[in-house]
């Protein structure tokens, strides 16, 4: 018996996420009623749709060993980490440390998810968008965002 | 006299100067993301939305639709100059535009793109003010199984529309409707896939969705594969007219790349990019000599470029006669208005007709400034054409974390992005398509109502969808467009289209 192997990993891994989804979907909904068609409880689509989804993830395993496909490119570590970093850093810092903190770390820590990055250049570029934000986000546009930390 | 009437009522609030000012605002930011390569209209309006609440509902809905047509114009020019979509609407314009560029005719395919947008985007306001008020009326007699078989019908276009694998952009319409249910339900009370989190009941906020979908995963995904250089077409513009023979060539072509944008605007899930695909594949079918085509014939751009106009003109009408949002920026559209406590249904055009013929009036006069913007400003937009993308994404982020974090002063919707962003990047590795997903997630929660309704009504029986002749007719188109899809012949072709 030939082995099983993966020939396209891109079915594969797609099928792994809407198996996942499917499968929360079932587990999360299991105490939602379902009812029935003239009746729907707020179960009854929830339950449908997982279903759904674990249909297509199946169809999507079974083309993952059937069908030869594309590999799935190497996930860039540099960029992709300060991206997320960067947005995470603004969201636990806007509402304690103020608009100003929380884009000079923003700006700063995305900035460096570039390959072609110049220190000179990314701190600059921080400085001056904390200024710009204030001016635009709270002169231009009203928006309630404090500017310095708060101290209490 | 009625539309005389009616077109009164809206350049009188589209004259006024505030109103005249956020066009002029918009159509500014729209050319400004459709030039850069690397931000959508999508991105665009998703981060705008917050700040709209302080403006009169009017206003916010000129500057939102300005950025949406406005981006159709400024995508040309990169992709004339550049040979990178400036916007997706814009990736058939690079075949020919770029060729044309290389042979020192740049000036005449910026000319040709902006000029036929502009009668493009004329005749799409018209079909807008002519079709949509009669639409609406029609669409009077929609119950709740019309409505099903609409979205439906939505939700397979937008299938049908999708780069890539079917299988995975159906997949993702329905892991779109599942994201849908999380919240509570509206009509039992009972809270869905909350897990606690307050931010969640009143279901999950599309934005930090869409903005992770579309926004970040482009950031990821540009930031793994820099373009390098962008090589501008450096040669001095030296003239922007077209000779006559090139003239003789486009007309014909801008006249019909606007009747099938205009019409393919309409269609569900359509909109602007499916225009121009569209039109390029027709314009090298019915041409005498195909093999001009990819080598610079200026058919290849005024088709598409007037296509994508038009439909993203029209591509208004079911939102506005509807409440169907058919494409995701329609979508946020309506998130747009929703904020400003309008509900977008039938009774929109009666209700307030000054939103709607204020809106319409005000996309001739955005398309006159565009116009204005583009060809004689052109050397402006090259200029920003080569800040690096080093400096643009960190600004981009920074503009799209305030943006989230604005609409509830809420950490947690800055957090969800960054999930989304996730969820977005690997998508894209793995070629599910994101534009499916969010179409599914906003019309999740109204298509289950409409479809719990329409059950109850016919005591559970199904067949209601197809004995109501409206209903029906609508389901047939969409079984049709699936069935275009899984036969053979078309699917090369639709594949051979997209490749281009």
């Amino acid at each position: 018996m030939p082995a099983i192997r993966i020939r396209s990993p891109q079915e594969f891994w797609s099928g792994s996420i809407f198996g996942f989804f499917g499968a929360c979907g079932l587990w999360f909904g299991r105490d939602l009623r379902i009812g029935s068609p003239e009746a729907m409880g707020p179960g009854f689509l929830p339950w449908m749709l997982s279903i759904i989804l674990l249909g297509f993830a199946a169809i999507l395993f079974w083309r993952s060993i059937a069908i030869e496909g594309p590999k799935v490119e190497r996930p860039g570590l540099r960029s992709n980490f300060f991206v997320l970093f960067a947005i995470v850093a603004f969201g636990l810092t806007i509402e304690r440390l103020g608009l100003v903190i929380a884009t000079i770390l923003c700006v700063g820590l995305a900035s460096l998810a570039a390959r072609d990055m110049r220190w000179k250049e990314a701190i600059a570029l921080s400085l001056g968008m904390a200024v710009f934000a204030v001016v635009v986000f709270i002169y231009g546009l009203n928006q309630y965002l404090d500017i310095w930390p708060r101290w209490q | 006299m009625d539309l005389l009437h009616h077109l009164a009522l809206g350049f009188g609030q589209a004259a006024s100067p505030l109103n005249l000012l956020f066009c002029l605002i918009g159509c500014l930011l729209g050319t400004l993301i459709g030039v850069l390569p690397g931000i959508g209209p999508i991105a665009t309006i998703a981060m705008l939305l917050p700040i709209t609440y302080g403006m009169p509902p009017v206003t916010s809905l000129i500057m939102l639709a300005g950025i949406y047509y406005g981006a159709q114009y400024g995508g040309s020019t990169t992709a004339i100059l550049v040979n990178l979509p400036g916007e997706a609407s814009s990736v058939v314009t690079c075949i020919d535009g770029y060729k044309m560029a290389q042979k020192g005719r740049a000036g005449a395919a910026l000319a040709t793109a902006a000029l036929g947008s502009f009668f493009a985007g004329c005749v799409g306001t018209v079909f807008l003010a002519a079709f949509a008020p009669a639409l609406a009326a029609f669409s009077n007699d929609f119950a709740s199984p019309e409505y099903c078989s609409l979205m439906t019908l939505g939700l397979v276009a937008a299938v049908v529309l999708a780069r890539g694998s079917v299988l995975k952009a159906s997949a993702a319409v329905f892991l779109g409707l599942l994201l849908g249910m999380i919240g509570t339900d509206v009509t039992s009370g009972v809270p869905r896939y909350v897990f606690g989190i307050p931010d969640f009941y009143d279901g999950m906020n599309f934005l930090p969705l869409a903005l992770g979908l579309f926004g970040f995963a482009e950031m990821m995904g540009n930031l793994e594969n820099p373009t390098g250089d962008r090589t501008v077409v450096t040669q001095k513009i030296t003239t922007l007219w077209p000779n006559r023979e090139e003239f003789r060539r486009a007309w014909p072509a801008v006249l019909r790349g606007t009747g099938l944008g205009s019409l393919l605007g309409i269609l569900p899930g359509g909109g602007a990019v499916l225009a121009a695909f569209a039109s390029y594949t027709l314009e090298k079918k019915i041409a005498k000599d195909p093999s001009r085509f990819g080598n610079g014939a200026i058919e290849g751009v005024a088709g598409p470029e007037s296509a994508n106009n038009a439909g993203a003109q029209t591509s208004f009408i079911p939102l506005l006669t509807l409440g169907l949002p058919a494409t995701p920026v329609m979508a946020l559209m309506m998130g747009a208005m929703i904020i400003q406590g309008m509900a977008p249904g039938t009774l929109l055009i009666k209700e307030r007709p000054d939103l709607f013929w204020g809106m319409t009036a005000s996309m001739w006069i955005g398309n006159l400034m565009l116009v204005i913007i583009n060809l004689p400003l052109i050397g402006m937009w090259v200029k920003l054409l080569q800040i690096p993308y080093r400096l643009l994404f960190p600004c981009i982020l920074l503009f799209i974390c305030v943006g989230v974090y604005t609409i509830h002063s809420s950490t947690f919707e800055v957090m969800l992005t960054a999930i989304c962003a996730i969820g977005g990047y690997f998508f894209a590795k793995l070629g599910i398509e994101g534009a499916p997903l969010l179409l599914g997630f906003i019309l999740g929660p109204l298509m289950e109502e409409n479809l719990r309704r329409t059950l109850v009504i016919s005591n559970g029986d199904p067949s209601v969808f197809l004995t109501r002749p409206i209903s029906a007719v609508l389901l047939a188109f969409a079984v049709f467009l699936l069935a275009l899809i899984v036969l053979p012949q078309v699917r090369t072709t639709r594949e051979e289209a997209f490749q281009e």
